[in-house]
């Protein structure tokens, strides 16, 4: 079924590959690759997402997913002998380019950048297959990175917007594995066979997605995916799934307070909303910018920072995954002010819920959105970035391009139609961390 | 057409940039001349304009010599930094906040940052509103309002910008009293937001003051790179800028610090789990009358050899080999408009003592004093340098940066090649004669952090999670 639908797109692309920018096609290894071709400098970027994320964390072990990817380019066997992590970090730099390794909930991914001569490619091309057809997953460096870890989960402990952002993950997230984070205890249970096993049994090729952007053309790209992969199994033993981000109960507001010494409280506040390809994203980001996400023109910004010099920073977002993302508006303040933050926060988003935007901050807002549109895709980095979104999120090949006319279409009523039907003061979390 | 065909032109700059790359390094002096261009406004205003065709998108910079080095006590962080949050606050002709709300309604990326040298407001937008970010830009230069009420609501967002960033931040308070120990009478020594008590006592008057004296044209220069004519921009300069009139800049005293004689060794206690050590050695930084002199060079490299990448000597030494520290950081800021400092900074792995890690860091700069370093480890730090290079032609942005900011600390963005050409020139020789001179005892500050536990309250019934505990 997969096959099929992957096939499909392939013929598509092709038939509009004159037009598109994004090429896109499945190798031969049922890997998903998208390239744009930018050869204005002699560079390369490449990242290859594996559905494999913190969300496959077995729940004693949270914290292993990262750690896999914290130790994949820690060394290598290759032609039985070893490649230790200093001879990989002493090549890379000798190439001038960078590797890295991370694990999100959903994901982990790989970023390679190099420039784009023949030579240093092929060198690297050949070092990234044997970092990922054998890692060494030695001991040694698993207890050093066991033990960093735990000390920066103990340092992150006591700062405020740690606590915060755990405690707030918990509650929009419940029992669903977004709402799990690493302690002391789960890094500390990861053995060498847990990693070995996590990676033979989850990282494959096929279902990878690789979106490459630069100096090199397709049949380079293509060769550089199927290098590049060519060590790691056809497909993978455990495969991801995640439920569904469930979301919240009528009449389920709740407040939670935590104290704290610090000099300022730490304020979120929020609920899930939607999915990326929710018909509602537009509308939402849209409605999202005039309430907390333009910057020094959004409401929460005047009524807080402007009119009553509360905070430095104040602002709201919407982040739709393949899953139902949560809205989330936060600042900080000294405490003594933090009730009157929060009923500032709360008055400003129920106004917004309420009435709407008006016809002003409407027009505002798609000029802003539709004419800064050029600022998205103006260097590698950032096409990179939107291309490996749309690949991941099963995004259509021209949402780039239309991206300024999906804008266009919205309307106040489906903004005001859209906050309505996923936001509710009545089923909002406060988490106030530092609270008077 | 895709939008994203729109980066594809292939321009005579970059096919420079790939001979460049493959052939010699000497190449690299056409690298960043060839596309930028220099003009001075009759009112004595640089402008810098770089060109760029990939993309659509121009960013537009103007920068100002007046940073918190140009501050006097009882007013630090008034001037430099209070006054960038003014400027977004109406001028004759605009209302507080419309500066933003008229850069939003292009789809413009606007902001501003302040530092110990100077201060700068960009715009990044679609090439076709530059004009109105210089009609913006320069009303500002010319018409600032500073209202009274306005400032004393902007001050408690200062304070609590502080608070965010500083107060509440143990390394942030750690590199406060260092630099505050580590400088006598060099105004370096102040914190670019201020201190506290400066910010509670300031008035909107000192605000005016600070933008009366610093904000004119014969003390800024513009930078636009991206998607533009140089002509056309030197028009617009001309046309909004070259209109303003000059002003009598106050002289600036040179406050140049005082030689050090012996160490110093502070204690911070803040809230925190994991100690840490910091050391700062006064070093050379280039001198804009003399950008050839080497030690400079010495130094950058230095760092990269230091601290370059996952295997550079620290990091193997002493997070990898030694398992005594679980991070350490090497930095060296090479210019600027005061003096600078080279620092090494390391949190201990678990129990491991701190004289444990002084000793190591000692012992990784007694090794290169002695023996030097070898020629893979000079060339690896070479690669990355002239791929770092490359890789910056990737942001618009990144390129106006460099370009500001050398201008700030006077060197022309002329030299910025030739700064790239001496630190290929250094050798291993250079490198032991700057690490036998400059890192003594008596150019050295020492910060260790003592943490502290952070203080519970009793206010609520709420449970603790696990690592509030201590």
């Amino acid at each position: 079924m997969k096959y099929v639908f992957y096939f499909s797109l392939l013929i598509a692309s092709f038939s509009v590959q004159a037009a598109a920018a994004i090429e896109h096609w499945v190798n031969g290894d049922g890997v998903s690759i998208y390239l744009v071709e930018a050869r204005t400098i002699p560079m390369v970027d490449v990242q290859v997402d594996w559905p494999v994320g913190s969300a496959s964390d077995p729940q004693a072990k949270i914290g292993l997913a990262a750690m896999t990817a914290a130790l994949i380019d820690k060394g290598a066997i290759v032609n039985k002998k070893v490649l230790t992590e200093a001879a990989i970090s002493d090549r890379l730099a000798d190439l001038g380019a960078t590797l890295s390794f991370n694990a999100g909930a959903e994901r982990s991914s790989m970023r390679i950048r190099s420039l784009s001569d023949l030579q240093r490619m092929n060198e690297l091309i050949n070092l990234s297959a044997q970092i990922l057809k054998e890692p060494l997953f030695d001991s040694k460096v698993l207890g050093r990175e066991k033990d960093r870890t735990i000390m920066a989960i103990k340092e992150s402990q006591i700062k405020p917007e740690v606590i915060l952002s755990k405690e707030f993950d918990l509650q929009i997230y419940g029992r669903h594995p977004y709402g799990r984070s690493a302690s002391v205890e789960t890094i500390q249970s990861i053995t060498q066979k847990d990693i070995k096993d996590f990676y033979s049994n989850r990282f494959s090729a096929k279902g990878a997605k690789v979106t490459i952007v630069g100096d090199i053309d397709k049949k380079s790209a293509d060769d550089l995916v199927q290098k590049i992969l060519s060590g790691l199994p056809k497909e993978a033993k455990l495969t991801q799934t995640i439920p569904e981000v469930e979301l919240f109960q009528p009449n389920s507001s709740k407040s939670i307070k935590i104290p704290h010494a610090a000099q300022q409280a730490h304020i979120s506040m929020g609920m899930p909303t939607i999915a990326r390809k929710n018909p509602d994203y537009f509308p939402m980001l849209v409605g999202n910018y005039i309430l907390g996400g333009g910057g020094f023109v959004s409401r929460l910004v005047k009524e807080v920072r402007e009119k009553r010099g509360l905070a430095y920073s104040v602002y709201s977002y919407v982040s739709p995954g393949r899953q139902v993302g949560p809205y989330v508006a936060g600042m900080q303040t000294q405490q003594s002010q933090a009730d009157l933050a929060v009923d500032v926060m709360k008055k400003t988003i129920a106004e917004f819920i309420d009435h709407g935007p008006t016809d002003d901050e409407m027009a505002a807002a798609k000029d802003n959105l539709i004419n800064g549109f050029p600022l998205r895709i103006d260097s590698n980095r950032k096409i990179l970035d939107n291309v490996a979104s749309i690949a991941w999120n099963d995004l259509p090949l021209d949402t780039l391009d239309t991206w300024r006319d999906q804008l266009k279409a919205v309307t106040k009523e489906q903004v005001k139609a859209a906050f309505k039907s996923h936001l509710d003061m009545n089923r909002m979390v406060t988490v106030v961390v530092g609270a008077p | 057409m895709s939008i994203l065909t729109t980066l594809r032109t292939l321009t005579a700059t970059f096919l420079i940039g790939l001979t460049f790359l493959l052939g010699s390094s000497i190449q690299a002096k056409e690298l960043k001349t060839a596309s930028t261009h220099e003009y001075m406004l009759s009112n004595g205003m640089k402008v810098i304009v770089k060109e760029d065709h990939r993309a659509p998108t121009v960013a537009h910079m103007v920068w100002y010599r007046a940073g918190s080095i140009d501050e006097v006590n009882g007013k630090t962080g008034v001037a430099t930094h209070v006054l960038e949050h003014m400027m977004f606050k109406g001028t004759k002709k605009l209302k507080p906040g419309d500066f933003s709300k008229q850069v939003a309604a292009v789809g413009g990326r606007d902001n501003a940052f302040t530092s110990k040298d100077y201060t700068a407001y960009f715009q990044q937008i679609e090439k076709s509103h530059l004009e109105k970010m210089m009609a913006l830009e320069s009303d500002r230069m010319a018409n600032l309002q500073i209202r009274e009420d306005e400032f004393a609501k902007e001050i408690q967002v200062v304070m609590e910008e502080r608070r965010l960033r500083t107060d509440d931040q143990a390394s942030a308070i750690v590199y406060e009293q260092l630099i505050a120990a580590a400088f006598t009478n060099s105004p370096y020594r102040n914190p670019i937001i201020g201190w506290m008590d400066d910010l509670k006592n300031m008035t909107y008057k000192d605000a005016l003051e600070w933008y009366q004296d610093w904000y004119a044209p014969n003390n800024a220069v513009l930078v636009v790179s991206g998607d533009v004519v140089p002509a056309e921009v030197l028009a617009l300069a001309q046309k909004y800028y070259g209109v303003i009139p000059a002003k009598k800049i106050r002289d600036r005293k040179p406050q140049n610090e005082i030689p050090q004689i012996g160490v110093r060794r502070i204690q911070v206690k803040a809230p925190a789990e994991n100690p840490d050590i910091t050391f700062a050695w006064k070093v050379p930084k280039i001198e804009p009358s003399n950008i050839k002199l080497i030690d400079p060079y010495a130094l950058s490299v230095l760092a990269g050899i230091l601290d370059g990448h996952a295997n550079s000597r620290l990091n193997r030494s002493l997070v990898r080999d030694l398992r005594i520290a679980d991070s350490v950081d090497a930095s060296y800021g090479m210019t600027g408009r005061g003096p600078q400092l080279f620092g090494i900074s390391a949190s201990p792995a678990k129990g491991k003592p701190l004289a444990a890690i002084e000793k190591s860091i000692r012992s990784v700069l007694d090794e290169i004093k002695r023996s030097g370093v070898s020629d893979a480890e000079l060339n690896r730090v070479k690669s990355q340098l002239l791929s770092s290079q490359i890789y910056k032609r990737d942001s618009i942005f990144a390129q106006a940066m460099e370009i500001g900011m050398s201008e700030m600390n006077g060197i022309s963005w002329k030299n910025l090649d030739d700064i790239i050409f001496n630190i290929q020139a250094v050798n291993s020789k250079d490198i032991q004669k700057v690490v036998e001179k400059y890192f003594i005892d008596d150019a050295l500050t020492v910060a260790i952090l003592e943490p502290q536990p952070v203080k519970e309250k009793n206010s609520s019934t709420q449970k603790m999670p696990a690592g509030m505990r201590h």
